[in-house]
């Protein structure tokens, strides 16, 4: 089933380029190998979508370059004929970041999967974007080494798209995100020139490019090459479960843990509604009466982390945790993060689909915006099931529905709004690792004024002059923003109208 | 203590003034860094009347600070709740700012192991040099909404805005600092034996290499740095003020005006460098400072992969060595003329061709 709901508007987003398809195939078949193209319908159909499968779209032609030249030369082509490229890793975003443009190639970049230096002295790797990120981990493990952003898809995600997003994960909080943890990059410019950013140092001169590639949603350039920072391994890690029988005092404990100078390694919520759903997937022994459970995970010196899980213990008893337990073996830590990372799976299991929302919100506001949730669902007839990074305030509300009901699409971005908008409302923001994509282009408008949308397009429009990298994602037209904040400020009752608050 | 004010709305006026008569403004905040004259300009933006904190909740580890603001007051503010910048930046005897910190993209003796501007920086307020009050960025911890273009001010030099406030990630001070004194035959000695700690997850939080001397902070819990045994400890109250001199360029070593003072950033393991004159190493090795009348420094620093600026007098105009890359050079002006197309801001500081401190 294909919805329209955010497909090309030329009303309101910016014109797509015509483009002789044939022309364009015959000049890609005189500078990339044969088997690189992949231009028949059904065997282009595997990437008409990203890990948000309800956005589809197939691209004019699929091209799999082996190696860094071929891929300039596709972009090469692309700049002197004026078509729109959409870059692609692995496809695991969730934010139709990697959604095909219908007038554009779709460059994949998985077969750039080589991982060309593992230096273990300076503790770095570099790797071509196509590498998996646990396959960096894997890699370097024998040196008691690892590359520390790990995203719930990182068995399957690419490098190169985790730059594109500036993918977080579980462990973010105490060793950042992806930016904090790139040092170079090596980017295709639309104009098919490679260019150097950063290097082994800790300081480059000139501007951090850099970090306004890492996030840029491949709309600045093609990153095809990234050093990677690793961190060794720490002696000890302990993860303790901790059960509540009231969401707001799980969310409290967060708050007072991290106000009492504690920074765990991974501090993760889930709400009942998961904690069964996993249970009844793959049985890792969550406590499935309780309310809310924490995940709270502490790594280093072996002292420093038995210190500071009694702490945090005594934090939670003090906030009111019913139950408190520590993985007893290696095997049992294994099995609770199992639980964890299989959560959007286990949920799947509940209905059809579901729709994960990433807002990032103040610390001290989970609780009040965890009871927004719970309510707005409520009223619009929703279960939304939460499983989050809590350390770092990242939500991901899953509103569970079954698209096969008539007309339930736009009820569910109705609601996914509704609770972005209070993420902003209460000092917060649309996306916190997912990106913005195609999926969040409208809440923009929320996000931002006028004056930053237009900032941001100039920043496009100064290295992407004809604006051919991924059209018509994360930056809104104007004329998309005016027109999204009329309908929402025409909104007398939002949860409660029948209208579709979608743009069409 | 310095009075609060907010002089945004005076600030975007001389903006917008100096750009309606065609003219420029030479950015100046706590005068640190540089001189108004380094940075050209018409005329002089004075932001440092620009201070206070805007927003502090110690349990968000969020601050958000006006760029005048001095940052012996940012720090001052954090220490009264155990918390902390992991860049530590250096308040160059109360004259250094926020804004200037940022700009300059500097970062202290804890810049490896804690990290540095830019795992700092999570949002900023800034006014372009249309005059737009611009927000980007924000006060929570994820955020990938636009593009990361807080991050970006870091290093920038005041050449694509005005910062008016940024917010700053805060990380929990460590319950103890330990500093100790090792002997070591050379630098190369010192930065191997701080790797090796590193390597064993010791908790290293700043190394100096100067004279013979590895110096080497370890912050952490009490019990795991009594654990510990890697020889006498420097004096409590001693070992402060020896890091807050470093920082601050205050130690025997940079009071000698009769040579040239350069700062030099390397990658990590490089040995000993073929300059004749003083050397005093920091980041085990990715630091060092050099004092000496050798000629070549550029040419010898940029051949081992890294970049060397003159510190000594109005360092800011230095031009360090950057690439010659002529993609790297056009990405540098469109990305500044997106920002300042009239060229209001700095106008002497030149990111085409050659590039300042980052």
């Amino acid at each position: 089933m294909q919805y329209d709901f955010l497909s090309h508007d030329p009303a309101l987003d910016d014109p797509l380029p015509a483009v002789d398809r044939a022309r364009l195939l015959t000049q890609l078949r005189a500078y990339v190998p044969a088997d690189t193209i992949v231009d028949e319908t059904e065997a282009m159909r595997p990437f008409e979508c990203d890990g948000l499968t309800v956005y589809r779209c197939l691209p004019l032609v699929v091209v799999l370059p082996h190696t860094v030249e071929q891929a300039q030369s596709v972009l090469r082509i692309c700049h002197a004929e004026g078509v729109p490229v959409v870059t692609r890793g692995a496809g695991t975003g969730l934010s139709a970041g990697a959604l095909p443009c219908a007038n554009g190639v779709l460059l994949v970049l998985t077969r750039l999967n080589r991982i060309l230096e593992i230096d273990n002295e300076r503790r770095l790797a570099r790797v071509e974007p196509g590498v998996r990120n646990i396959a960096i981990s894997e890699a370097v493990a024998a040196f008691d080494l690892y590359y520390a952003p790990d995203p719930s898809s990182q068995l399957a995600c690419s490098i190169g798209g985790n730059i594109g997003e500036n993918a977080g994960g579980v462990h973010c909080l105490k060793y950042g995100l992806t930016v904090n943890n790139v040092l170079a990059l090596k980017v295709l410019t639309i104009e098919g020139e490679l260019l150097e950013l950063g290097g082994p140092g800790l300081e480059s001169p000139g501007f951090d490019l850099v970090s306004l590639l890492i996030g840029s949603e491949g709309m600045l350039g093609v990153v095809v090459e990234i050093t990677v920072k690793l961190l060794v391994r720490p002696p000890s890690t302990q993860t303790m479960m901790v059960s509540f029988d009231d969401v707001a005092a799980a969310a409290d404990t967060v708050a007072n843990i991290i106000s009492a100078g504690v920074i765990p390694a991974g501090l993760e919520m889930m709400d009942n509604l998961t904690i069964c759903a996993v249970e009844e997937f793959i049985a890792v022994g969550y406590p499935t009466d309780a309310a809310a459970l924490l995940l709270v995970e502490m790594d280093g010196e072996e002292q420093d982390v038995l210190e500071q899980l009694n702490q945090c213990a005594e934090i939670a008893r003090e906030t009111g945790a019913t139950a408190i337990h520590v993985a007893e073996s290696e095997a049992e830590r294994a099995r609770l993060w199992r639980g964890r990372k299989s959560a959007f799976p286990a949920l799947a299991r509940l209905k059809p689909d579901y729709y994960c929302i990433d807002g990032t919100i103040p610390r001290s506001a989970i609780a009040e915006v965890l009871a927004y949730i719970k309510d707005a669902g409520d009223r619009a007839g929703f279960q939304v099931a939460n499983v989050f990074h809590a350390g770092d305030g990242n939500l991901h509300p899953l509103i569970i529905f079954d698209s096969n009901v008539e007309g339930i699409i736009p009820r569910v971005e109705d609601l996914a709004g509704l609770i972005m908008e209070k993420c902003v409302a209460v000092g917060g923001t649309i996306t916190g690792e997912h990106g913005v994509g195609r999926e969040k282009i409208n809440q923009m408008a929320a996000q931002f004024g006028d004056a930053e949308i237009a900032q941001f397009m100039r920043v496009k429009e100064a290295l992407d002059p004809q604006k051919l990298l991924n059209p018509g994602k994360n930056i809104p037209t104007l004329r998309r923003c005016q027109e999204y904040r009329s309908i929402m400020s025409s909104r007398a009752e939002p949860a409660a109208a029948g209208a579709s608050g979608g743009l069409s | 203590m310095s009075t609060p004010a907010d002089l945004s709305n005076k600030l975007k006026l001389a903006i917008t003034d100096a750009r309606d008569s065609g003219g420029s403004l030479g950015i100046v905040s706590g005068g640190s860094k540089s001189t108004a004259a380094a940075l050209g300009g018409d005329s002089t933006l004075d932001i440092s009347g620009h201070r206070g904190i805007v927003a502090y909740q110690p349990t968000e580890l969020v601050v958000t600070v006006r760029a005048g603001t001095p940052v012996a007051e940012l720090d001052a503010a954090l220490d009264e709740q155990g918390q902390m910048l992991a860049c530590e930046w250096p308040d160059l005897g109360g004259r250094a700012t926020v804004g200037g910190s940022v700009a300059t993209g500097i970062a202290g003796p804890r810049r490896p192991y804690g990290g540095g501007g830019r795992d700092v920086v999570l949002g900023v307020r800034l006014i372009n040099g249309l005059g737009e009050v611009l927000s980007f960025g924000g006060q929570v911890m994820k955020n990938v909404a636009g593009y990361d273009l807080s991050r970006l001010m870091v290093g920038s030099r005041g050449c694509l805005g005005v910062l008016l406030d940024v917010s700053l990630k805060l990380v929990p001070q460590a319950p103890r600092d330990i500093t100790q004194l090792i002997t070591m035959p050379s630098s190369a000695d010192a930065a191997t034996y701080t790797l090796n700690l590193i390597r064993q997850s010791m908790p290293v939080s700043a190394s100096c290499y100067h004279n013979g001397q590895l110096w080497l902070r370890l912050s952490g819990s009490e019990s795991a740095l009594n654990k510990l045994d890697l020889g006498p400890r420097v004096e409590e109250g001693d070992d402060l003020s020896f890091w807050q001199d470093l920082k601050n360029r205050e130690l025997p070593f940079f009071n000698n005006p009769e040579q040239p003072l350069w700062r030099i950033a390397l990658p990590e393991g490089i040995g000993e460098l073929p300059l004749d004159g003083q050397i005093l190493s920091e980041w085990h090795g990715c630091l060092r400072w050099y004092r000496g009348g050798a000629d070549n420094v550029r040419q010898v620093v940029s051949d081992l992969g890294g970049f060397a600026q003159r510190m000594d007098g109005d360092y800011a105009t230095e031009p360090a060595p950057v690439e010659q890359d002529p993609v790297q050079q056009r990405w540098h002006e469109r990305l500044r003329a997106a920002f300042d197309p009239d060229r209001v801001f700095n106008p002497a500081l030149n990111f085409g061709g050659a590039t300042g401190e980052h």
